[in-house]
């Protein structure tokens, strides 16, 4: 019976409820967005008692689909000011819908300075107070709480940076290998170290796997669709080959690399943090290059990065982490970058935000571009920590560009912009404004038609057709995201028409509904404009839907490109 | 005329040895970027996407699109990532 688990952190208390009519056939983002808007005052700070913690797995978490692991969590984000939903794989998507659960949401603040934890399993949700893992990492964290259970129970944890609500704290999920995937924008760590709980466990013992409504229809469209997945080269050959690091040479190449907190578009060491060298250091040192974050993933875009000596470094190693500690902040040394990744994890900071904080504060003269022993020695003795210093680096770009008076700051709404030049890939730039999560890379991925040639070709460097572009990406990524499915299924979505059908033949069978294309397209636009609808009513007007002035001040080499959208144009996005 | 041709990901297969990224091509004039291609032996249709001082040469134009003294073609497979 699916139902819907309530923890209120003021009174200590659990509740199962029913799913109500109103929230019937949501899941993922869709379901966390929902009651994020009808249940959290807009104007309510977002580390305070009347912010809510979601968690929801998709709708199709828990069934044998391919990809469909992904857990979204959401909340009022305190980096943006707006709402967010973030999401990760690992184990506890599927565990939660195995329970039943279509989501949990976490409420209130508890009255005494102590911290918690819950644990969910079939036949109670249990609040208990935590002390030992108090200040732990969460490497540390994730094998004491299965050595505690005696197996591997679903874990979603925060890190010290989470215990001192740093804004660019992450809410990290144990993977299948008691690694870290990361809830990683927006500070949702924040909110759960708020709420004063160090970890909630997942515990699916004695639940069957999720049976489809309609079985033999299910398992045809399930097949269909992972064939799919294999047929494209892109999910079926280059992620699970080189990862999403491959990018930086393509990037570069086409001078939408972010370099030097953003004053080049091009790397001149991109080679040595590449996809493909970090391939080939991968396989000489007895690590894995293939990988998947979550059970049932079929495109093992993940791998497993050891250091020199052949001791497991860390995993989930992603371009734009490599990309924000390698060109924006000039470091070429792989290994510093990773052992960077493997510190972030653990002490539980964005990735994202933490890099590209790290090339405002670079530019600052905080530390030298290029240091990446100085970063690791930050992230390790100062952000992990909480010294004075590094309670201003954890608390994200736009704060550290303030304190630091750098006028050369990439945010949006407070939130750091990833990975690709907005001046030489238009197309993300229009994502980066206009998403309702803060400049988010993820929300409406134009670099897929912009640079890869997937989904039909849009000129990087020309404005025309990138508002309709990032429009309709944003629209069919809210879909996505509701599914509980891995966003890298739009690659193939975008080029094989049997992808997406097959993906709503699996939704339909699952739940015995009938939905066409146009409902999916229709849910990805309810989503947007629930949140759209938030963020207006918690401050966020259409004057946040905009670039950091630089953008359109500074010329970024080697195209000499410039960030030349009006506000009219931008604003025209809203037209749906 | 002599072009720069970078190959990326599977396509470094075709690197003679002793070249990790790319090689230095003396062609013909008129030369075409399937003929620069060819001299590798780097078939047409791995070339998913291709470059030319880091503006896209699409699919209509890869046959017809002559190339000029000094020019860099980079030529990759299907990727992604995000």
């Amino acid at each position: 019976m699916d139902r819907i688990v309530r923890v209120n952190m003021s009174e200590l208390t659990t509740s199962v409820e029913p799913v109500p009519a109103a929230w019937v056939g949501l899941g993922g983002r869709a379901l966390t967005s929902t009651i994020v808007a009808a249940e959290v005052p807009p104007t309510c700070h977002a580390l305070g008692p009347s912010n809510k913690l979601v968690f929801a797995p998709g709708l199709l978490s828990g069934t044998a689909a391919a990809n469909s692991g992904r857990l979204s969590c959401g909340a009022k984000s305190p980096l943006t000011g707006g709402i967010k939903e973030s999401n990760a794989g690992g184990t506890a998507a599927k565990m939660l819908a195995k329970l039943g659960i279509r989501a949990l949401i976490v409420e209130g603040q508890p009255k005494e300075d102590k911290w918690y934890s819950v644990h969910v399993a079939k036949d109670a949700i249990t609040i208990q107070e935590e002390t030992e893992l108090l200040g732990k990492g969460n490497y540390c964290l994730v094998n004491n709480v299965q050595a505690r259970y005696g197996k591997p129970v679903g874990i979603m944890s925060v890190g010290p940076a989470g215990e001192m609500k740093m804004l660019s704290a992450n809410i990290s999920v144990a993977d299948p290998e008691a690694h870290i995937r990361s809830l990683g924008r927006g500070g949702l760590g924040a909110v759960m170290g708020a709420k004063k709980i160090k970890f909630i466990s997942i515990d699916d013992t004695g639940t069957p796997p999720v049976m489809p409504k309609e079985p033999a229809k299910f398992k045809e469209a399930a097949k269909i669709f992972a064939q799919t997945l294999l047929d494209h080269p892109v999910s079926g050959q280059g992620l699970p080959t080189y990862g999403t690091d491959v990018l930086v040479n393509i990037l570069h190449e086409a001078g939408g690399l972010p370099t030097r907190n953003f004053t080049s578009g091009q790397y001149v060491d991109h080679d040595k943090i590449s996809g493909e060298t970090m391939h080939a250091t991968i396989v000489a040192r007895g690590g894995m290059p293939t990988h998947g974050c979550h059970p049932g993933c079929q495109i093992q875009c993940s791998q497993i990065y050891n250091d020199k000596d052949g001791k497991y470094l860390t995993s989930g190693f992603e371009y734009e982490t490599i990309w924000g500690l390698g060109a924006d902040c000039c470091i070429s040394d792989l290994d510093d970058i990773a052992e960077a990744d493997h510190i972030m994890d653990d002490i539980g900071v964005d990735s994202i935000e933490t890099a590209v904080m790290f090339g405002v504060a670079m530019e600052a003269g905080v530390l030298p571009f290029g240091d990446g022993k100085g970063v690791v020695r930050m992230l390790r003795e100062e952000i992990g920590k909480g010294t004075s210093l590094g309670r201003i680096l954890g608390a994200g770009t736009a704060n550290v560009g303030r304190v630091f008076g750098v006028t050369r700051v990439p945010v949006v709404k407070n939130q750091g912009i990833p990975a690709y030049d907005p001046r030489s890939v238009k197309g993300i730039g229009v994502t980066y404004a206009m998403s309702t999560m803060g400049a988010d890379h993820t929300s409406g991925y134009a670099i897929a038609t912009n640079i890869l040639s997937v989904g039909g070709h849009v000129d990087p460097l020309k404005k025309d057709g990138q508002i309709d572009l990032a429009r309709n990406l944003n629209i069919a990524t809210a879909a996505i995201d509701s599914t509980g499915m891995c966003l890298f299924i739009a690659f193939p979505a975008l080029d094989i028409p049997a992808c997406l059908t097959s993906l709503i033949d699996m939704i339909n069978a699952c739940f015995g509904i009938n939905l066409s294309g146009d409902d999916v397209t229709a849910l990805g636009k309810s989503v947007l404009k629930t949140e759209h609808a938030f963020n207006i009513a918690a401050g966020l007007t259409k004057e946040h839907d905009r670039l950091p002035e630089f953008f359109s001040l500074e010329r970024v080499p080697p195209h000499n490109a410039i960030w030349d959208f009006t506000p009219e144009e931008l604003d025209t996005y809203w037209n749906f | 005329m002599k072009i720069a041709l970078r190959l990326y990901a599977t396509l470094r297969d075709y690197l003679p040895e002793g070249h990790d990224t790319g090689v230095t091509l003396e062609l013909p004039e008129g030369a075409t970027i399937p003929d620069a291609l060819a001299v590798l032996g780097v078939p047409l249709s791995l070339a998913h996407i291709i470059m030319i001082g880091g503006r896209h040469v699409l699919r209509p134009d890869v046959q017809s699109r002559q190339l000029k003294d000094g020019e860099e073609l980079a030529v990759f497979p299907a990727i992604g990532g995000g």
